[in-house]
């Protein structure tokens, strides 16, 4: 396994804000593109998708560590604190566009969606669960809150996982193929973690 | 406001293509033919047509956003797949299916049912239930006309479209077995009365391409955009309300008639307010991001011509 020593090793040579850098790169190129209108004929519903979409890409990456290291011993642990706190960085980006954009700021029509309709509410309440992860992603809350308590805190990151395969289900028109291989990824990972978590 | 008329039939215009070629034939024998395996939507026809005052104060949508950002699930259900997969489907020869409660049944050659009507064009707003709009300028005439040709028995209250089922030409409609094909909408025999809804075989000027539904499409302007059907195939008259494809598929969210309407929302998103295709987020002189969205008035605009098909009607109930 001369291979994965050799980018284990890489990897821990890496400085994390090089992989910041790489991570938020998307996010700047949509938002600099947005405020150009580059963002072709429908640019709000464009820059709302693409930055969700990416949020939920870095939260399946996220959940994917573990496994890798398991499975793989691929060790990207180090970089599990960085990508969390940009996808959190991420799904704010797809909030403010939904909130800011699309809502012209109103918080009467923001406070009607999140009542009635299915998809915000779970788009909400995970949102919220992910801003409390990032609050507490530090290690003073770690001491604060003990290692076994704030493990347990950060298993929310699968409930977050489901929540966002329910955002993105119920929001398209019919069944799409995109919704349905992310929620088939976040069961797959979610299984594996409930099969390792046992034996 | 007629400018001016002529007697051309829909057949007689010179299609770009023939044009094309004949150019090719003066350029060298070696470029003769090549036309013929290029898709059929790199050429659009200029059509012959008159002007109306059918027209709204707003900017017409530029012409490549009407003919990029498509819904036309037989292509595929990305917003960009009809322009990329629509050249495949074959419009000439083309005939439509006229049955049910007429005089005058039977398998029309589109030349045939389009011969001695005159072509218009309209300027009209177009709105998708997903919450985004367009103005369109299209190239037809009213639908009345049609029915007036094959002739409505008085029994007939309804009227049934379809669309082509093609699933060699079009790569949507095996990727998508679940969907009820084909594609079906109707309306009330007095909305299609109403003079606003047209038969368009063109926009901007020229044919309809193929991702915007060539050769001949409903567009209804006060209705959703699911309900202006495009590449039709059957026209059928009947005294029962037809299926719609939508309302088959999610009757909770998409009724048989889907006017547009302000006031009632779709369950999963507000229809208050739109987002303009082609709009900034960023203009001059007016509030930060206004020009990418906009209100939407009640049936699209087109209250006063058409609000009285539905006096009496609870419209929350009729969605």
């Amino acid at each position: 396994m001369n291979t994965t020593r050799a980018l284990n090793g890489l990897f821990q040579k890496v400085p994390i804000w090089v992989v910041c850098l790489i991570l938020v790169s998307p996010a700047v190129y949509l938002t600099y593109a947005l405020f150009n209108n580059q963002l072709g004929p429908d640019p709000i519903r464009t820059y709302e998708r693409s930055i969700g979409e990416l949020g939920f890409k870095l939260i399946l990456f996220i959940l994917l560590i573990t496994p890798l290291k398991d499975l793989a011993n691929i060790n990207l642990i180090k970089f599990r604190r960085v990508f969390g706190v940009i996808a959190f960085i991420y799904i704010c980006l797809h909030f403010l566009s939904y909130l800011i954009l699309d809502l012209g700021l109103n918080t009467n029509e923001l406070w009607k969606d999140i009542l009635k309709r299915p998809y915000i509410t779970f788009g909400m309440v995970s949102a919220v669960m992910m801003l409390f992860l990032t609050i507490t992603s530090n290690n003073l809350s770690i001491r604060k809150l003990g290692l076994r308590n704030w493990k347990h805190l950060h298993k929310l990151v699968y409930v977050i996982a489901i929540g966002a395969s329910l955002h993105y289900l119920l929001l398209t028109k019919t069944w799409q193929i995109e919704p349905i291989i992310y929620s088939v990824l976040v069961m797959v990972l979610l299984f594996y973690r409930i099969i390792s978590f046992r034996s | 406001m007629t400018i001016f008329q002529n007697k051309l039939k829909y057949s007689d215009v010179t299609p770009k293509k023939v044009f094309l070629n004949r150019r090719q034939i003066i350029a060298g024998t070696s470029a003769v033919g090549i036309s013929s395996y290029l898709p059929n939507s790199v050429y659009a026809d200029v059509l012959k047509h008159t002007k109306t005052n059918y027209t709204v104060d707003a900017e017409i949508t530029s012409k490549s956003d009407a003919t990029s950002y498509n819904n036309f699930y037989e292509f595929g259900t990305g917003k960009g797949d009809p322009k990329n997969n629509a050249s495949m489907m074959q419009t000439s020869p083309w005939s439509v299916k006229v049955n049910g409660l007429v005089n005058n049944p039977g398998d029309y050659d589109l030349d045939d049912l389009l011969a001695g009507i005159d072509l218009e064009e309209r300027i009209y707003r177009f709105r998708c239930v997903e919450a985004w709009s367009m103005v369109v300028p299209w190239i037809g005439f009213s639908l009345s006309k049609i029915l007036d040709k094959v002739g409505v028995q008085s029994k007939a209250k309804y009227v049934a479209f379809q669309t082509l089922n093609r699933p060699s030409e079009m790569v949507g409609i095996g990727a998508n077995p679940r969907f009820p094909w084909p594609y079906v909408e109707g309306l009330r025999l007095d909305e299609a009365r109403n003079p606003l809804a047209m038969i368009a075989t063109g926009m901007y000027g020229e044919s309809l391409p193929n991702q915007n539904g060539a050769p001949l499409r409903l567009v209804v302007p006060w209705k959703y955009g699911f309900k202006s059907i495009k590449s039709i195939v059957r026209i059928t008259l009947t005294d029962t309300q037809p299926e719609t494809t939508w309302n088959k598929l999610a009757p909770q969210e998409y009724g048989f008639y889907s006017n547009v309407n302000p006031t009632v929302d779709h369950p999963r998103w507000s229809q208050a307010t739109e987002r303009v295709i082609g709009g900034s987020i960023f203009k001059l002189g007016s509030p930060l991001f206004s020009g990418a969205k906009r209100d939407t008035p009640m049936f699209n605009g087109y209250e006063e011509e058409v609000a009285s098909l539905y006096s009496g009607m609870d419209l929350s109930k009729f969605y």
